[in-house]
């Protein structure tokens, strides 16, 4: 079976359990991304990036990688945009030290946030998120319907993958005019299948008396030394 | 009615839910022609029958998932009505377990798909806690609160979805086509969790084309052709079996 975030989530260690998890991920970054502080942004890259590492090994960087594609053109932009003090000049652009300060902030901030958000991303499953959204008093409509989305879009991947090997294996891709047709023909017997898929589901939750109520299951909250520990640091580090 | 009495070499056994004279069609087409289908008290009734003989059908109305339009459903002597709180009740007396799990199941983790009924009928969370444990052991899934019901095996989706049915406890369990796509581990395993819910005391109405399974556990067969019971009896005989395009242990 191939590599997914459900199996990566399921199988990442965890120094932290629970809904506490949850809470302490979203309490550092709303730190973080509140703070003005460079060191801030550098304790918080370094101490996620060691408890992602930790967690999910090299996953992390594979996933690291894809928001840098996007993150590193803009860097650049910064700085080239940036008027002040003109430290470099290369071609037509102007580097200032404004720019680069400002890259550098803008760059850490980014990278401490991303840091946090991958932590959070690889070790926990919605179904815990989710968990977690009730003890914050979250409408019990909204959990209903990211439970209920979240198993749709199980189905809806499900039955996609199931259609893509049925093409693959009569060679629907074997040329880009056969791609386009077959994508076209997938599209159009996906949406067929979760019509009758949506049908089903709703035969399946009638079956057993549905009444708008999703059960939510809190996991014991452990691990509550560090996630102070690293929450206490963070909070200096906004404080220096 | 004669219940309990010897008669003629067999018991009369009350009956715990049966169909009077039912009909259903999709559309124009008829597809039950005047069902009056019988399962009996703490017995496992077999339905067999070929692929669109309406064995599903029959099955989706003693849940109360489909209303006949002619004929009744009758549970305990009592027909079904179709008001939301009747269906509740209907519901928790019959649970129903679907020929495919992925399309019963509802939830994302196993824990969550478990404790669904439980959650629908009003039940606290400790107590759900609790169910859904005891639930997971009964089905040989203990330890499986939080895996994901997407990544789980097929034999071990088909027991989650019996423990989502059997966690509500109900007193009639509709199986439909259980043994479907599960190799010999998971038909022993279907084996094995039938013959406890009927040692329970559980009344059991199961459709199958496995007749290997069939006569493993059967107590009465009740085979269906074109819309209509068309024997009842607790043998098959050849000359139905083949009409009906049976698999008895000569390959046909």
């Amino acid at each position: 079976m191939h590599e997914t975030f459900e199996t990566v989530q399921l199988n990442s260690r965890k120094v932290v359990k629970g809904d506490l998890r949850v809470f302490f991920a979203l309490t550092s970054l709303f730190l973080t991304v509140l703070s003005q502080n460079i060191h801030t942004y550098v304790l918080s890259l370094l101490i996620f990036s060691v408890l992602s590492y930790q967690a999910a090994g090299k996953v992390y960087l594979r996933i690291l990688r894809i928001p840098m594609y996007f993150l590193l053109p803009s860097l650049f932009v910064v700085l080239i945009v940036t008027k002040g003090e003109v430290m470099y000049k290369l071609w037509i652009f102007e580097i200032s030290k404004e720019g680069v300060n400002l890259a550098i902030i803008t760059g850490l901030r980014a990278f401490a946030s991303l840091s946090i958000l991958l932590y959070l991303i690889l070790t926990t499953t919605i179904p815990e998120f989710v968990s977690a959204l009730r003890k914050l008093r979250v409408p019990e409509f909204i959990i209903e319907i990211a439970v209920l989305i979240y198993r749709c879009i199980q189905i809806l991947l499900d039955e996609a993958e199931r259609l893509n090997n049925a093409a693959t294996s009569r060679l629907g891709y074997v040329n880009k005019r056969r791609f386009v047709s077959t994508a076209a023909l997938l599209a159009y017997s996906i949406f067929l299948k979760s019509l009758s898929r949506s049908e089903k589901m709703e035969r399946s939750m009638s079956a057993r008396c549905y009444s708008g109520k999703m059960p939510v299951r809190s996991e014991k909250s452990s691990g509550w030394a560090i996630a102070i520990l690293v929450l206490i640091a963070i909070a200096i580090g906004c404080l220096i | 009615m004669l219940m309990g009495l010897k008669l003629g070499g067999d018991y009369m056994v009350e009956a715990m839910i049966e169909t009077i004279d039912l009909w259903y069609a999709y559309d124009t087409v008829d597809i039950l022609k005047g069902v009056n289908f019988k399962a009996e008290r703490g017995k496992i009734t077999l339905l067999l029958g070929r692929n669109g003989a309406g064995k599903t059908t029959l099955l989706l109305h003693l849940n109360g998932l489909l209303k006949p339009i002619k004929g009744e459903v009758r549970i305990d002597g009592k027909p079904i009505r179709y008001d939301k709180k009747s269906l509740i009740e209907v519901r928790r007396k019959v649970g129903f377990v679907f020929q495919n799990p992925d399309d019963q199941i509802v939830a994302p983790t196993v824990w969550q798909e478990i404790a669904f009924g439980l959650k629908n009928l009003g039940m606290d969370d400790d107590e759900i806690e609790i169910k859904v444990k005891k639930a997971l052991e009964w089905v040989g899934l203990a330890g499986f609160e939080n895996k994901l019901c997407n990544l789980l095996s097929g034999g071990e989706k088909k027991r989650v979805s019996i423990a989502s049915v059997i966690v509500m406890d109900p007193e009639i369990v509709i199986l439909d086509e259980p043994t479907s796509g599960l190799d010999g581990f998971g038909v022993k395993n279907v084996v094995e969790m039938v013959k406890r819910m009927k040692e329970e005391g559980k009344t059991l109405i199961i459709s199958t084309h496995d007749m290997d399974f069939a006569y493993e556990i059967a107590d009465k067969f009740v085979i269906m052709d074109g819309g209509k019971i068309i024997y009842n009896g607790k043998t098959i005989p050849e000359d139905i079996a083949e009409r009906c395009g049976l698999r008895l242990w000569r390959c046909r």
